[in-house]
């Protein structure tokens, strides 16, 4: 299997002692989209922090594109890895728009038109140009975490993670989202996103991990979003189509619809049977 | 790009330049003696802004506070100085050498935007670490400020009422918790901060920033404009020339 990410028996705690990782083992696959999906607590951000070598393993191995984490490559796994963290605030921190995105370019040395060139196909790519020169503070929430996004395109990255993209943003706002994601996995990068949105992991993952209190409890395709112990486990609920499915009986779908459009095209074959 | 037709020559000004020839303006202001000079400098200066096409009456405006503050201050300090019996004048002295300083600061600042004021600094070779700090500050001082009207929310919302004074005790409580955990909210915030820093590659050192460009003529004129009232009324002031003798 071609892997973007291998860990293997992987513990951490924090500071304080808080034991947020209990021996992790996961694979996730290259070129796919990633959910991670687990409850607040599970340590989910404390396992993202793990992947570009901010948080080195207590014990354990991680490994990236086949490259161990360990403080020798670190540089380098942070150009590999992007990671775009749950509060924009946390990560948009220069006087300008223009310069944040650069940051992360100027921090590598290359070259001022290669530099130049990055930061405008970053800020198209979220569609922000124009906004080069405004202060980060004047910007809304959705605008400050395009931003965000920007200033870790530019950098190129293969694997990309977001942590809880979707906090706190509106609706139209995730929608772009998706979007920029969708094209980022359509030209080859492999996509980790950590949340506690079933909904959204059932809709638009490949692979689904289900993490809490610092193991990996299952991963698989969506389907095992369906598996009643695993969601109970969890502390999770059905992803309201799963639910809605399982309530249907009579519906008599072997198959649970991956998505609303096609569980709309499911329902309506169904009603079309019957009144003919 | 800004273009002087639009802004003015003031505020088209270099920021580096704006930055040092304000400096030298208040070390100018505050070394002269007698009020006359005063106020004919701030009159120059107030004339050489307008020349400027700088938009003086917004300025004005934003200027009411400061030059309260700095009112009731000199009047205190004259006032330990009535025995003397030059209170008066001191104080009247002091107010004029503060307004002056007050007035070209702001005109300075307020011409520019934040960037500009950082850029402009680093430009003049003030060291790294400073200018992060100060750029850092003013990021994140309204982010602050949200998170700590969000907390005095939060209580309110649960029934809680400031005291009607300092010594009432649970005032002092809660008021020490609020500082407590701002405290604690900006060591976590800063550790995520320096975190994101880390991802996108950086290994410490200075920030990177972008070279800024070269002063021109126009640059220069507006910074010698800025500091040649005070210099030349000092000077007068050395010598020992006073232009209202002269108009007697
Ligand atoms: N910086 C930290 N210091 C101490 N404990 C932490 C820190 N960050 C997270 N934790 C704790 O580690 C556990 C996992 O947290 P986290 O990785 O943030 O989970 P998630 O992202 O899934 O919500 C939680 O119990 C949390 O309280
Ligand atoms: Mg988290």
């Amino acid at each position: 299997m071609d892997c973007a990410v291998e860990i293997d028996d992987l513990f951490f705690h924090h500071k304080d002692g808080t034991r947020a990782l209990k021996g992790i083992n996961l694979r996730i696959r290259r070129g796919r989209r990633t959910v991670i999906l687990g409850p607040n607590g599970a340590g989910k951000s404390t396992l993202l922090l793990h992947l570009n070598g901010i948080y080195l393993p207590q014990k354990g191995t991680v490994k990236v594109l086949g490259m161990e984490v360990n403080p020798k490559n670190e540089k380098k796994l942070r150009e590999i890895v992007g990671l775009v963290f749950q509060d924009p605030d946390d990560q948009v921190f220069c006087p300008t728009v223009w310069e944040d995105v650069a940051f992360g370019p100027l921090n590598y040395d290359l070259p001022e038109e290669e530099v130049d060139k990055r930061v405008d196909e970053a800020l198209k790519a979220v569609r922000l140009e124009g906004l080069e020169q405004k202060a980060p503070f004047h910007l809304s929430y959705g605008q400050k975490k395009r931003v965000a996004i920007a200033g870790v395109l530019a950098l190129k990255p293969e694997i990309f993670i977001l942590d809880e993209p979707h906090a706190f943003l509106d609706p139209y706002s995730r929608a772009e989202l998706l979007k920029i994601l969708d094209a980022l996995n359509g030209q080859g990068s492999s996509i980790i996103v950590a949340t506690h949105d079933v909904d959204f992991a059932y809709e638009w993952a490949d692979d689904v991990v289900v993490m809490k209190d610092g193991i990996v409890l299952a991963s698989g395709d969506r389907n095992i979003l369906t598996d009643d112990k695993i969601i109970n486990e969890a502390e999770l609920e059905y992803p309201l189509l799963v639910k809605l499915f399982k309530k249907l009986s009579e519906a008599r779908c072997d198959k649970i619809p991956a998505s609303v459009d096609e569980a709309a095209e499911f329902l309506r074959r169904k009603m079309n049977g019957k009144c003919q | 790009m800004k273009s002087s037709e639009q802004h003015g020559i003031f505020q088209a000004a270099d920021g580096r330049v704006k930055l040092i020839s304000t400096c030298i303006f208040v070390a100018l202001v505050t070394m002269i003696y007698s009020w006359y000079n005063l106020v004919a400098v701030l009159f120059i200066f107030t004339i050489e802004l307008l020349a400027m096409n700088f938009p003086i009456y917004k300025h004005l405006k934003r200027l009411m506070i400061p030059v309260f503050l700095v009112g009731i201050m000199s009047a205190l300090m004259g006032l330990a100085e009535m025995s003397s019996g030059q209170g008066v004048e001191r104080g009247i002295i002091l107010f004029l050498r503060a307004l002056c300083a007050v007035f070209a600061i702001n005109a300075a600042v307020s011409s520019m935007t934040v960037p500009e004021v950082l850029h402009s600094m680093k430009g003049l070779r003030v060291p790294d670490m400073l200018v992060s700090l100060v750029g850092f500050t003013l990021r994140y001082a309204d982010v602050f400020s949200k998170e700590m009207s969000r907390m005095m929310t939060a209580r309110k919302s649960r029934g809680y009422s400031p005291g009607k004074n300092l010594w009432h005790f649970a005032t002092m409580k809660i008021i020490g918790q609020t500082i407590g955990a701002l405290f604690l909210r900006s060591y976590e915030r800063s550790e995520r901060i320096y975190f994101s820093m880390l991802s996108r590659g950086y290994t410490g050192g200075t920030m990177p920033l972008r070279e800024t460009s070269r002063i021109k003529a126009a640059d220069l004129f507006a910074g010698i404009s800025i500091v040649l009232a005070p210099a030349v009324f000092k000077m007068a002031e050395m010598r020992g020339i006073s232009w209202i003798a002269l108009l007697k």
